[in-house]
C-alpha cells in the first residue's frame, strides 16, 4: 500500500513489473498457511483402500462461508510432487490495495504512459469504469502493449475486437490488470481498404483466437500471427459477415425474393 | 512409434457440445492438439444489429443455454450503459440472485456431466435432478426453465411470486446438504482421485498469458473474481469470498467449482433477506420507448418520438460461470445496437489446449476437457 505509492512516486516506473505482478497473488496465496503448519493429512494413494480421506470432515477446511476472513483458516500450501490434496479450496477475502489507491495507481500509469509515448500522440481520454481509453496510432500497437504488459501491469489481454465503421475500422484491446483491478482500452483506427495491423499474440498467447475471430468476422488482417485462419466460419468463405456490407435479409425477404426469382 | 492425427469430435462423449478437438498421438501420448470450433456458429452477434435492444434478450438465452441469465445481464448492463439507463435496487438484487442461482444450475450441470466422465456414474442423475430443482426455481418466476427472457433493459419483466424467497430458502438448504455429500462421493472415490490429480496442470503464469479465466485460474492460485475485484451490479453491497485453490490440476478445478456453490448458496441467502425486507419498483421508470416497441407502418414513423438519447457505448465485465465474460455495445443512436461484441471465456479457455493437453495420455483427455466447462452455444456464439 505505502510501498506502492511511493515507489510509483519516486521511480519513473509506477508500478512494480509484470514479473511482480503475476507472483502478486501467489503472495497472497502463501501469505496465510505458512504461518501454521496443519497436520498431516492421510494419503489415499499410499493406502489404497476402503477408508476415505478424511478431508471433507477436516476441520481446517474453510468450508462454511463465514463473512468475516479472520474466521477462515487457509488449507495447507501446496508441496511440490505432492500426490493427493483433499483440502477444500480456499476461501480469501483479501484485498491489497484500497480502491482510492487502485485509482491512483491507475491514473500514474496513464501519466507515465502519456510520458513515455509523447511522439505518439496518444489520444486519452475518461470513461466510466474502465482507468481510461488510449487512442493510439496503429504503428505503435506493439511497443505500447510490450510497454502496458511490462510497465503498466496489464498482464491479462482480455480482448481484441474488430468494429466496422463503414469509413475505417476500428480494432479495440481491452486489457485488465490485477493489480490495478481495472480495464484499459486501447483503440486504434486501421484503414477500410486492406485492413492491417500488427499481431499482439506475441505479446499475449491468449489474444490468438480474439484476432482469428476479428479476421474471421471482421476482416482485420493480424500481420505475423502464427496462425490466422477463420475460428468460426469455415476455410474458403469469401465474407466476413460483420462488416455493414454483408446484409442481414429478413425471412420473409428472403422468400418473396426467391419467389419473384421464380 | 509414428504420431498420428486423431479427431475427437464433432461428435464425441468428451466435447459435451459440438465442437472437433484434433490431438496428435504417440502412442496414448498427447504430442500436439489443436481446437477446431464453430460447428454451433449462429452469428449472434450480426442478428443483434438488427434487433431492438429488448428483442435482443432473447438471442443471449440462445447464446449459452446453461446460463442464460448471465448472458442477459452482461448484454444488458452494456446496452443500459450505452442507452443511458438506471436499474433500480430491487431489480438489481433480483438479478445477482439470478446469477448465483445460474451458476449454482450450471455448475451442478457441469459436476454432473464431468463426473460421469471420469468414471462416476450416479452423480450423473444427482447432479441433473438438482439443476432440475433450481430449473423450478426459475420457472416459478420467469416461466420458463431454459430460455428465460425475463431481463429488460432497465430491469427485469416482473417481480418474484409471493412465496418465493421461502420456497427458495428452503431449497438453498437442501442444496448445502446436497453439495457436501457430492464432496464426499467424490473424495472417497479412488477412481475419481487418480484420474484428476495431477492431470492437466496449467500453472498461474501459463493460465495469465494465454488469457485463461474463471474456475481454471482461481484453481491455480490466482485470486481473480470479477464479483469482487470490479463490483457490478448489487455485487459491492453482498457479501461473500472468492474460492481459490493451489492444485492448478483438474481436481483443483472441481474444488473450485464446489467452493463457489457453496458461496453462490450464501449470497442467494442474502439476496433474499434482501428482497424480502425492501420492495420497490423492478423496472426503470424512463426506457426509451424503442427498445421493445415494433416498427411503426411506414409513413407513420412519426409515431415513436426520439427524445434525442445520446449515442454512446457500452462495456461491461462479468463473472460468468465459466469466467471472465464482457460486452460492447455500441449505440449509434438508432434503434438497434450498431456493433454488439462478446468476449467469451470458453473459447479463449479451449484455445488454449495445447498448453494443458500436451504430456498427458488421450485417457486423460475426456477428464481434462471435463474441468474445462465447455459450453459451446457460447465459444461459437
Amino acid at each position: 500500500m505505502t510501498d506502492g505509492t511511493e515507489g510509483a512516486a519516486a521511480t519513473p516506473t509506477p508500478t512494480p513489473p509484470a514479473a511482480q505482478t503475476s507472483s502478486a497473488p501467489k503472495k497472497e496465496a502463501s501469505a496465510t498457511p505458512t504461518s501454521e503448519t496443519p497436520p498431516p493429512r492421510p494419503d489415499p494413494r499410499a493406502a489404497p483402500g476402503p477408508s476415505p480421506p478424511s478431508g471433507p470432515s477436516s476441520p481446517a477446511a474453510p468450508g462454511t462461508p463465514a463473512p468475516a476472513p479472520a474466521a477462515v483458516k487457509a488449507a495447507r500450501p501446496p508441496a511440490k510432487g505432492e500426490p493427493l490434496r483433499t483440502d477444500k479450496a480456499r476461501a480469501v477475502s483479501v484485498t491489497s490495495l484500497s480502491p482510492e489507491d487502485r485509482a491512483r495507481a491507475g491514473r500514474e500509469v496513464v501519466e507515465h504512459l502519456k510520458e513515455h509515448f509523447l511522439a505518439e500522440n496518444l489520444l486519452i481520454s475518461e470513461r466510466a469504469g474502465i482507468t481510461a481509453r488510449v487512442k493510439f496510432p496503429a504503428d505503435s500497437v506493439l511497443r505500447l502493449c510490450t510497454w502496458l504488459r511490462d510497465e503498466g501491469t496489464f498482464a491479462h489481454c482480455a480482448m481484441v475486437a474488430a468494429i466496422d465503421w463503414r469509413d475505417f475500422r476500428e480494432v479495440l484491446y481491452t486489457l485488465w490488470s490485477d493489480h490495478l483491478r481495472s480495464y484499459i482500452e486501447l483503440t486504434t483506427v486501421v484503414a477500410a481498404e486492406d485492413p492491417h495491423i500488427e499481431s499482439v499474440s506475441g505479446i499475449w498467447p491468449g489474444a490468438n483466437c480474439h484476432e482469428r475471430e476479428a479476421w474471421d468476422l471482421v476482416g482485420v488482417r493480424f500481420d505475423h500471427h502464427p496462425d490466422l485462419r477463420r475460428i468460426l466460419l469455415e476455410e474458403g468463405y469469401k465474407f466476413h459477415p460483420l462488416l455493414k456490407t454483408f446484409e442481414l435479409h429478413e425471412p420473409e425477404e428472403l422468400e418473396v425474393k426467391s419467389r419473384s426469382g421464380r | 512409434m509414428s504420431e498420428m492425427w486423431v479427431n475427437m469430435g464433432p461428435q464425441h462423449p468428451m466435447t459435451h457440445g459440438l465442437w472437433n478437438l484434433r490431438v496428435k498421438v504417440d502412442g496414448e501420448l498427447v504430442t500436439d492438439a489443436v481446437p477446431e470450433l464453430g460447428y454451433l456458429h449462429r452469428g449472434i452477434e450480426k442478428i443483434c444489429e438488427y434487433r431492438r435492444y429488448n428483442e435482443v434478450v432473447t438471442l443471449m438465452d440462445r447464446t449459452c443455454y446453461v446460463a442464460g441469465l448471465a448472458w442477459e445481464q452482461l448484454y444488458l448492463m452494456a446496452s443500459e450503459q450505452a442507452l443511458g439507463v438506471e436499474v433500480p435496487e430491487r431489480a438489481e438484487y433480483i438479478r445477482v440472485m439470478c446469477q448465483e442461482l445460474q451458476r449454482l444450475a450450471s455448475h451442478l450441470m457441469w459436476f454432473a456431466a464431468f463426473v460421469m466422465d471420469v468414471g462416476l456414474m450416479a452423480p450423473f442423475g444427482y447432479g441433473m435432478r438438482d439443476r432440475d430443482v433450481i430449473l423450478d426455481l426459475f420457472q416459478s418466476f420467469t416461466g420458463a426453465r431454459m430460455t428465460y427472457e425475463y431481463m429488460r433493459v432497465g430491469g427485469v419483466r416482473n417481480d418474484v411470486p409471493v412465496g418465493f424467497t421461502d420456497r427458495c430458502r428452503k431449497v438453498m438448504g437442501w442444496l448445502e446438504q446436497r453439495i457436501k455429500d457430492y464432496e464426499d462421493l467424490c473424495d472417497r472415490s479412488d477412481i475419481f482421485l487418480k484420474r484428476c490429480i495431477d492431470v492437466g496442470v496449467l500453472k498461474a503464469q501459463d493460465c495469465i498469458r494465454n488469457g485463461i479465466t474463471g474456475p481454471m485460474l482461481r484453481s491455480a492460485g490466482v485470486a481473480r473474481d470479477l464479483r469482487r475485484d470490479r463490483p457490478y451490479s448489487a455485487y459491492p453491497e453482498l457479501d461473500f469470498q472468492v474460492a481459490v485453490h493451489d492444485a492448478a490440476d483438474v481436481y483443483g478445478r472441481y474444488r473450485v467449482r464446489m467452493e463457489e456453490m457453496r458461496q453462490s448458496i450464501f449470497i442467494v441467502r442474502q439476496t433474499l433477506d434482501h428482497l424480502d425486507r425492501k420492495p420497490g419498483r423492478v423496472i426503470a421508470e424512463k426506457v426509451p420507448r424503442f427498445v421493445g416497441t415494433p416498427s411503426p407502418p411506414p409513413g407513420q414513423e412519426s409515431y415513436i418520438v426520439r427524445r434525442g438519447y445520446p449515442k454512446g457505448v457500452g462495456f461491461s465485465a462479468m463473472e460468468e460461470p465459466h469466467g471472465e465474460a464482457l460486452a460492447y455495445v455500441v449505440n449509434e443512436g438508432g434503434e438497434q445496437p450498431y456493433r454488439v461484441k462478446f468476449r467469451s471465456p470458453v473459447m479463449v479457455n479451449i484455445c488454449a489446449v495445447r498448453d494443458y493437453l500436451v504430456g498427458y495420455r488421450v485417457s486423460d483427455i475426456p477428464a481434462i476437457m471435463g474441468s474445462i466447462d465447455v459450453c459451446v452455444g457460447e465459444s461459437d456464439r
